[in-house]
């Protein structure tokens, strides 16, 4: 959409520089120059991006002694698959897969259940209790959760969510708890925009205060839902220190990124294992991005412009 | 992220409940569907986030290893925050962490809006570049970090130091990661490659809500490049770059992943942030940081978190103060 738009300007420019004066053609010149700096500009730019995960998947397939003869070279002449082999089996990928998911899958049904019915209740009703529900929303905003790291450790440890699988449930709980304000808000914003008339005319229809919500008004807000879906499947899949904090001594539950980690402490002089391990974490998330990256980088600007 | 969003913007109650048939009733008759509807959050806000807030600056006043039941704690008062107060390493890390936000914000952003600008000014592909640009920001910054351990190593064909010999900036290899003088500028580079797509995607985003005739009418009148940008682009990207600046801080100032990774705070405490700081003094995650403790100290590691979260708030409300004054000063 973007392109098109782009490129008729482009024509359009083209179009006036066709009659030839000789000022003109030294602008044109200098125009030209300019737009090949742009282009090495961004061609640069995006070389740097990707460059190092080129270098990462090059790397995770030398074995040990190339590793340390490849001096930044992206060329592999005999790829050593064993390495994937190697980390899935000693750093219990597997597990640390289904781990992953089974994090990242409840944070993400758990945090749009629970702020899409707090946002309809707050939208549609006024209830004693309202303003100070939005007000206390407003002030966690301001709560860095680095700061909550150490009390609510101890809050799940007196619910015993520590030191057994039952910590998977506490890394959520945490995660969910923190992704609370922010997005009941951006559900806020979305729910206004539903004309009230239609929750009033369902309800006249017969259609519970609940229906309401779970036929009619869900369903409109959509567009928030896909926002928040992704951005927590981001933050979850990647994050680091909450599941650091309740993972990290427990082999058997570890996500992707502790085990990886984890891994790296052990094992320090295993590049080639450890960039295959990389690899493997990177993978999932690289994809999913490159199949909805509209929907991302629209619920990204999205989160930051009206959040 | 919103922590952007003014405090006067709690919404007006403009909801009236005039649905036939409900007045007269109790209000848990009126409104019982909507308190259950509440209830999960209102639950994960007290036990996640009020109760642990009043937990924390009650642990702040005990000398506390964690380990112990809190009731057989020692009650000491304010010492652990005169500690705080006198801790030369805790403003290490506080010093440390500003200079990272504050670098973050100078370096990270011009190079964001300038890629953005120029992204915007008929370039063909932008979609494409975008999504390139944007890779490193969806990926994540434990697991790249780890692969940039070797990627700055001194080790024989280690990328980084390999390309400084063959372009003939420095004659041996340098430990990036490893050296004072390098290791916190190494970290805080690795962190600029990671984040700036976003801030372009931010940027390009509003450069993209300028009005098309706005650029059609400065072509007319001959307005240079610069001219556009001062007086068109400028204005329009201001109020966006004051969110954008709000949320480079607020992240930046709560940094630990690329810090925990890379060098664990270290060598000496020359890359330690503040959250690092804090987890020093607890049991978590089974050490590996500069200087972590054996026995941990919570109730100290307590006055560090409210230490960290002040800091963190005062900075953002004096940002928003600054904003403010600007906005009034645009008029």
């Amino acid at each position: 959409m973007m392109s098109t738009e782009t490129s008729q300007l482009n024509l359009r420019d083209l179009e006036l520089e066709v009659a030839v004066d000789p000022h003109k053609t030294r602008k044109q010149l200098g125009r030209t120059f300019g737009t090949f700096l742009k282009y090495l500009l961004l061609l640069v730019y995006m070389a740097i991006c990707v460059y190092p995960f080129l270098w990462m998947i090059s790397t995770s397939l030398r074995d040990q002694r190339s590793v340390f003869t490849a001096g930044g070279s992206l060329w592999v002449s005999d790829p050593n698959w064993q390495n994937y082999v190697d980390i899935w089996e000693s750093a219990n990928i597997p597990r640390a897969f289904a781990n992953t998911i089974f994090i990242t899958a409840a944070c993400m049904v758990l945090t749009i259940l629970t702020t899409s019915m707090t946002s309809y209740a707050l939208s549609r009703s006024n209830f004693p209790g309202r303003q100070l529900i939005l007000f206390s929303l407003l002030v966690t905003l301001l709560v860095p959760g680095e700061m909550l790291i150490i009390p609510t450790f101890y809050v799940n440890r007196a619910f015993g969510f520590v030191g057994d699988g039952k910590a998977l449930i506490a890394v959520i709980l945490v995660t969910v708890a923190g992704a609370q304000a922010f997005n009941v808000y951006l559900m806020l914003g979305h729910f206004r925009t539903i004309p009230r008339d239609l929750f009033d005319s369902a309800e006249l229809d017969g259609e519970t205060y609940f229906g309401t919500y779970w036929r009619i008004a869900f369903p409109l807000i959509r567009p928030a839902v896909a926002t928040i879906t992704l951005l927590t499947f981001m933050g979850v899949w990647n994050a680091y220190l909450i599941p650091l904090v309740y993972l990290a001594p427990l082999p058997e539950f570890q996500t992707l990124t502790i085990a990886l980690v984890q891994y790296s402490k052990q094992f320090q002089t295993l590049y080639h294992i450890m960039a295959a391990g990389a690899v493997i974490g990177l993978v999932p998330v690289i994809l999913v991005f490159i199949f909805l990256q509209r929907f991302f980088i629209r619920g990204l600007t999205e989160g930051a412009t009206k959040g | 992220m919103a922590s952007s969003t003014p405090i006067t913007t709690v919404p007006r109650s403009n909801v009236p409940d005039t649905v036939a048939g409900r007045r007269g009733k109790s209000i848990w008759q009126r409104h019982g569907m909507a308190y259950l509807m509440c209830m999960p959050t209102v639950i994960l806000f007290l036990v996640f986030m009020a109760f642990p807030v009043g937990y924390v600056l009650y642990t702040s006043l005990l000398k506390w290893n964690g380990i112990q039941s809190v009731l057989d704690a020692q009650f000491i008062g304010l010492d652990n925050y005169a500690r705080l107060v006198q801790d030369s390493l805790w403003w290490q890390a506080v010093r440390n962490t500003l200079l990272y936000a504050i670098i973050k914000i100078v370096v990270e952003l011009p190079l964001a809006l300038m890629l953005a600008v120029v992204l915007n000014s008929g370039i063909r592909g932008v979609v494409g570049f975008r999504t390139i640009g944007f890779i490193p920001v969806i990926t994540s910054i434990a697991v790249v970090s780890l692969a940039f351990t070797f990627f700055f190593s001194p080790l024989p064909g280690a990328p980084f130091n390999t390309f400084l010999i063959e372009l003939g900036i420095i004659d041996r290899p340098i430990a990036f990661l490893g050296e004072r003088a390098t290791a916190f500028w190494t970290v805080t580079g690795i962190a600029i490659w990671h984040d700036l797509g976003i801030n372009m995607v931010f940027f390009l985003a509003a450069l993209q809500t300028v009005p098309r005739d706005l650029y059609d009418a400065a072509q007319v009148d001959g307005a240079s490049v610069r001219q556009r940008f001062l007086h068109i682009e400028v204005p329009v990207i201001r109020p966006l770059t004051a969110v954008i600046v709000t949320l480079s801080l607020a992240g930046s100032l709560k940094v630990f992943d690329y810090f925990a990774v890379l060098t664990g705070g270290g060598p000496g405490f020359s890359t330690t942030t503040m959250v690092l700081y804090m987890f020093r003094y607890t049991s978590f995650g089974g050490g590996g940081l500069a200087g972590a403790t054996s026995q941990p100290e919570v109730g100290y590691g307590s006055a560090v978190a409210i230490g960290l979260g002040l800091i963190i708030l005062a900075v953002v409300l004096f940002q928003q103060w600054i904003n403010s004054l600007q906005d009034k000063r645009a008029g």
